[in-house]
């Protein structure tokens, strides 16, 4: 391969984007566009939509769900990657099924390990996924028209990721979608851009857990100041995945030592086991299991909460630096069609803390 | 007919039908649980600890392989449901028939074979084709036995296709949409009844259980297995916890989790072959549904094995606290003893911990060693020798020596010929020295001849020796011998522990030569082990005359590579070619088989040097040429190979450009002049990049070299001028700007 050298890099980097101002003028800002597609990711193993999560798509008039569909791990028993946690229906009622009207978009979850592994054997590999998709997406009733991958990809696994990629679009002759992190945004020169459609921003997980009482790792506006700068000139149509949900973190010894993600916030105040030490922390006051964890006597549990503010002002920092959406996509190409808007994740817990109206807001705030 | 595929696909399912694969039936219950969103991958347990996990002796398990973290946790056993069916079968039928032609009908059978088989034995119709001289016949004695158990796998191979809750099988082909239909319940339930052999009865209540399983009966499964528990509890011995594997999946599904959980603990510990799967399973959720388990327990020793469960899964040091407190004597605490201490220990898995890192792990090594500490102390309690090690080299991991010593000598004592407990023991002395490290003659000798006594099968051992020499590289950091630091752990000269008056160390050519010096000081053992695995003299020597060459000593970078033996290869590429638009890898490619080397190429350059200090176009060429060597080799040029796995790699394109301007202030030929400056403005363009924040992280808007392009803009009568124009976007938009 190619590497031309850093300094022919940056020149080609400013000259393309100088071009591209040069040629047309100040670039339309989002509120000229067309209104973005607007989508929640669907998260969970089994398929179910609550009363509050059906209705939810309907009041925001939600055209697209984001369905993980599997994670692709490796399996060091048996050597090989292993289709992992696969999404099916939770019976045969219609809370089981996508409603009509709602585009699927099936996302596979690729574990870095497995290109690792398989930077040689893409082939099989994304065949493999490709029938494990139709097969998800027969079981909800669904007929996919875009694919997405999400994976963690890194400079030492880009080549056997975008293989995979190329071999995936390929076999499933539909366009193809790819999560891009920001640190994939900021170093893009190293860990390259996908060889896909389109690219999804995950415009949130900002920094590494810590027990810092500072620290957030969903959304921290300053770190997020720190990728901005290059998001405009990605060279793919971006949509953009807005945080609203919430986690706490076990802490011991002032470390982060798990993630409870199954533990709402607002649940811990209820627990006899938990004393309030802060506005935003619990200890322990004994050891018991609280959601499948043992929490020991002494430990802290952090709370990190996105609550509509913090949704509301993820959405408007990122706004301005999104390239502008297609002034006038053809209304049938599924390869250009407007941005989406993406909300991660579609869960009762977090239509509780978030309601249908400041969720208007956050998708208004892109577009 | 079938096609060969089919055929294939057919086989394949039928050895899972009655094999009754290792179907992870109670973890299907477990699911809905938000799915995760990112994998870690890091050194695992396996790659830090320095305990030996298998002084505990047991030969099926030990500390590592209970780790939740890695794949196949417990153990997964494929072929094990296997092995016990047929060893089972084997019982049964005793002589009656070969194993190969009983395979055969397990396997292999199709259910037109079968019903062929089953009416030959009973005496109707002749065998199917293919079984004419199978041993299936041979004894007329034992033909109704054989009867029965046909019709048996028969039942069992037409409820297979109902045996799983994933719509899709492993070949991807749709299963049965819904669950084992009535019949097949009823079938199984009058086999069960008409069962003259109590080896067919369980295998019977088996089949029921898991028809009742799939039908999503849950309740009922738990109420069959409830009410046939002596029917399913033998002869095989295998079976028993195969259903009680399943119960557990249908309480989970019943939402009865307490009584799950206890189920699984018992799976966990009464069955190798599911033991690792029932661990996996077992997940107490809420506090009321824990102390609910353990309720049910049946004794305190139960009660100890789900506090141990919990121990493997979740929290070692809560568990051993439970259990102690239930049976100070249990012979379950030892396992999460050595786990804890593991777990403890890899709690950093990088070479710069933080001091709040390093806090907690001092508190949690501390916490294993009081436990264990206690457990020593504890009259009658299992394998104290196993504690004494265990809060021996916790305290080891502290440095405290006298504490670890006193210890390690009891674990010995008891142990006498243990080689593993003997290894453990030296390992950790070695720590303790290291910890405690105290710079004298006796202390390297005892250190050397610890280490050097180490049985060298002992399976921590390259941990051991690297977190003895990381220590020892922070103690020898911190009295300022930076050399023997560096050579312990390189890196340490360029880190935090590295005071030291004057430049960075490996900027220094003093330092280097001390490597070089302490290099060749072989003659004590110590000696020796501070050069194992580290840097060589060839490797020093070269970083030195490297050195030289970065500093622009380029004579006597060129006479250290003559005069030493410091390495030197070819460098696949030509360092003295220049572009306007640089291209690594094409030059690379073109000038792969190009002369150079290291120790030419320094050679080289101090010939230029000489040439360059003189006047006129000679000079200027010569000056330019340097110019172009030393932006190669930097890493924004073609040659970067040069300096690559030395501590001199560079960004600085300074001295070049300083070059570069000799050979434009020298020339009188404008071409030259313009070439000069156009490199030299490259040379300033990375430079001020480097100021920008490096070439990883350019800026958005490209600096513009203030100096140069005004030079070269100013030679726009040359043919080298108009080229730039035409390959460099950067110079001509600024051009273009400027107009």
């Amino acid at each position: 391969m190619r590497a031309p050298s850093a300094v022919v890099v940056a020149a080609a980097v400013a000259s393309a984007a100088l071009a591209a101002l040069a040629a047309c003028g100040t670039p339309a800002r989002s509120a000229e566009g067309p209104p973005p597609a607007r989508a929640f990711y669907y998260w969970r193993t089994t398929f179910r939509l609550a009363p509050a999560e059906a209705a939810a798509l309907t009041e925001l008039g939600i055209s697209r769900l984001y369905v993980r569909a599997f994670d692709v791990a490796w399996s060091a028993v048996e050597a090989a990657p292993s289709m992992i946690g696969k999404l099916v229906p939770a019976g045969p009622d219609a809370a089981a099924r996508v409603p009509a009207g709602i585009e699927v978009v099936p996302v596979v979850f690729l574990r870095e390990e497995v290109l690792r592994h398989t930077a040689q054997r893409t082939v099989g590999l994304a065949a493999d996924i490709w029938a494990e998709v139709g097969r998800r997406m027969q079981l909800l009733g669904a007929t996919p028209r875009e694919l997405q991958l999400d994976c963690d990809w890194t400079d030492t696994t880009q080549e056997a990721f975008f293989d995979l990629a190329r071999e995936l679009r390929r076999v499933a002759g539909l366009p193809l979608g790819a999560t891009i992190r920001l640190h994939q945004i900021k170093y893009r020169e190293r860990t390259g851009v996908p060889p896909v459609e389109r690219g999804m921003l995950m415009f949130y997980n900002m920094g590494p857990f810590s027990a810092d009482p500072e620290a957030r790792a969903i959304f921290d506006p300053a770190s997020a100041a720190r990728y901005l700068a290059r998001v405009a000139e990605y060279p793919l149509p971006l949509d953009v995945a807005l945080p609203i949900w919430s986690w706490t973190l076990h802490l011991r010894d002032d470390r982060v030592i798990g993630l409870l993600q199954s533990t709402d916030p607002d649940e811990l105040a209820a627990q006899p086991f938990l004393v309030r030490a802060a506005p935003d922390r619990y200890v322990a006051a004994e050891s018991a299991f609280l959601h499948g964890a043992m929490i020991r006597q002494g430990d802290v549990l952090k709370i990190e909460v996105t609550g509509p503010a913090e949704a509301l002002a993820a959405a408007r920092q990122i706004a301005p630096h999104l390239p502008p959406s297609p002034a006038n996509p053809p209304p049938s190409t599924p390869a250009n069609p407007p941005r989406t808007v993406a909300l991660f994740d579609l869960s009762e817990r977090n239509l509780a803390r978030h309601a249908p109206a400041t969720l208007d807001q956050v998708f208004r705030a892109v577009r | 007919m079938l096609l060969p595929r089919s055929t294939k696909s057919s086989a394949r399912f039928a050895r899972g039908a009655l094999a009754l694969v290792f179907v992870l039936a109670a973890g299907a219950g477990l699911r809905d649980e938000p799915a995760d969103a990112c994998g870690w991958s890091g050194p695992e347990i396996e790659d830090i600890t320095t305990f030996d996990p298998k002084v505990i002796g047991d030969p099926t398990w030990d500390g590592l392989y209970y780790n939740p973290f890695v794949a196949g946790f417990g153990g997964a056993c494929a072929d094990c449901a296997e092995k016990a069916m047929l060893a089972d079968w084997r019982g049964f039928l005793s002589a009656a028939v070969s194993d190969a032609d009983w395979q055969q009908v397990l396997f292999r059978a199709t259910p037109a074979d079968l019903a062929a088989i089953a009416g030959h034995l009973a005496g109707r119709g002749g065998p199917p084709a293919g079984y004419e001289k199978s041993s299936l016949w041979k004894s007329a004695a034992a033909r109704e036995r054989l009867g029965a158990a046909v019709a048996y796998v028969a039942l069992a191979r037409r409820v297979e296709p109902y045996t799983s809750f994933d719509p899709y099988d492993a070949s991807g082909n749709a299963r049965r949409p819904k669950g084992p239909p009535t019949a097949l319940l009823s079938d199984a339930l009058a086999g069960q009844k008409a069962a003259k052999e109590p080896f067919l009865a369980q295998r019977y209540a088996f089949l029921a259980l898991r028809i009742l399983f799939y039908r999503r009966d849950f309740t009922g499964a738990i109420a069959h297995f409830d009410k046939h528990a002596k029917v399913l509890a033998g002869p095989s011995a295998d079976l028993p916890w195969r259903a009680r594997y399943y119960v557990a999946g249908a309480l989970l599904r019943d939402q009865q989790r307490a009584r799950a959980n206890l189920e699984l603990a018992r799976v966990h510990v009464g069955s190798p072959a599911l033991s690792g799967a029932a661990a996996s399973d077992f997940q107490p959720m809420e506090e009321a549904d824990w102390r609910a388990t353990l309720k049910l327990a049946a004794s305190a020793q139960e009660k100890a094995l789900l506090w141990r469960l919990v121990g493997i899964k979740q929290d070692g040091i809560v568990a051993i606290r439970e259990i102690a407190k239930l049976d100070p004597r249990s012979s379950l605490i030892a396992l999460l003893l050595v786990r804890e201490l593991a777990r403890a220990e890899s709690m950093i898995v990088h070479s710069s911990p933080t001091p709040a890192e390093l806090a907690a792990q001092k508190k949690a090594l501390a916490a294993v060693e009081q436990l264990a500490a206690a457990q020593a102390s504890t009259p009658g309690a299992d394998r104290p020798w196993l504690a004494e090690l265990v809060a021996a080299h916790a305290a080891a991991k502290r440095g405290d020596v006298a504490a670890a010593r006193a210890r390690l000598g009891r674990a010995t004592a008891a142990r006498p010929g243990d080689v593993r407990v003997t290894a453990q023991a030296r390992a950790s002395l070695a720590l303790a020295l290291a910890v405690d490290w105290k710079q004298s003659p006796a202390a390297e000798q005892e250190l050397a001849r610890t280490l050097g006594e180490i049985d060298p099968k002992f399976a921590r051992l390259s941990p051991v020796r690297s977190e003895v020499r990381g220590a020892l590289a922070v103690a020898y950091a911190k009295a300022g011998k930076l050399a023997i630091a560096e050579l312990l752990r390189p890196g340490t000269a360029s880190g935090a522990l590295a005071r030291r008056p004057g430049k960075p160390a490996w900027e220094d050519p003093a330092f280097i030569q001390e490597m070089i010096a302490q290099a060749g000081r072989t003659q004590t053992p110590f000696e020796r082990f501070v050069l194992e695995g580290s840097y060589d003299r060839p490797q020093l020597e070269r970083e030195l005359a490297l050195r030289y060459l970065v500093d622009g000593d380029f004579a006597t970078a060129a006479q250290t590579f003559r005069t030493t033996k410091a390495s030197s290869g070819k460098l696949g590429t030509d360092p003295f070619v220049i572009h306007i638009v640089d291209c690594h890898d094409c030059d690379h490619e073109r000038y792969g088989s190009a002369p150079w080397t290291h120790g030419s190429f320094a050679a080289r350059l101090a010939e230029l040097e000489k040439t360059a200090q003189g006047s006129g176009e000679p000079a200027a060429e010569a000056a330019l040429a340097l110019g172009n060597a030393l932006y190669n080799i930097t890493h924004y040029g073609n040659a970067r190979v040069v300096l690559e796995g030395t501590h001199h790699a560079t960004t600085d394109t300074r001295p070049a450009e300083r070059w570069y301007r000799r050979a434009h202030d020298l020339t009188k030929n404008r071409e030259l002049r313009a070439k000069a400056a156009y490199l030299a403005a490259k040379a300033e363009l990375a430079h001020l990049l480097n100021a920008a924040g490096g070439p990883d992280n350019p800026p958005r808007t490209l600096p513009v070299p203030k100096t140069w392009f005004p030079a070269l803009r100013k030679l726009s009568d040359t043919k080298y001028y108009r080229e730039v124009l035409r390959e460099c976007g950067h110079f001509a938009e600024w051009l273009r700007n400027r107009n």
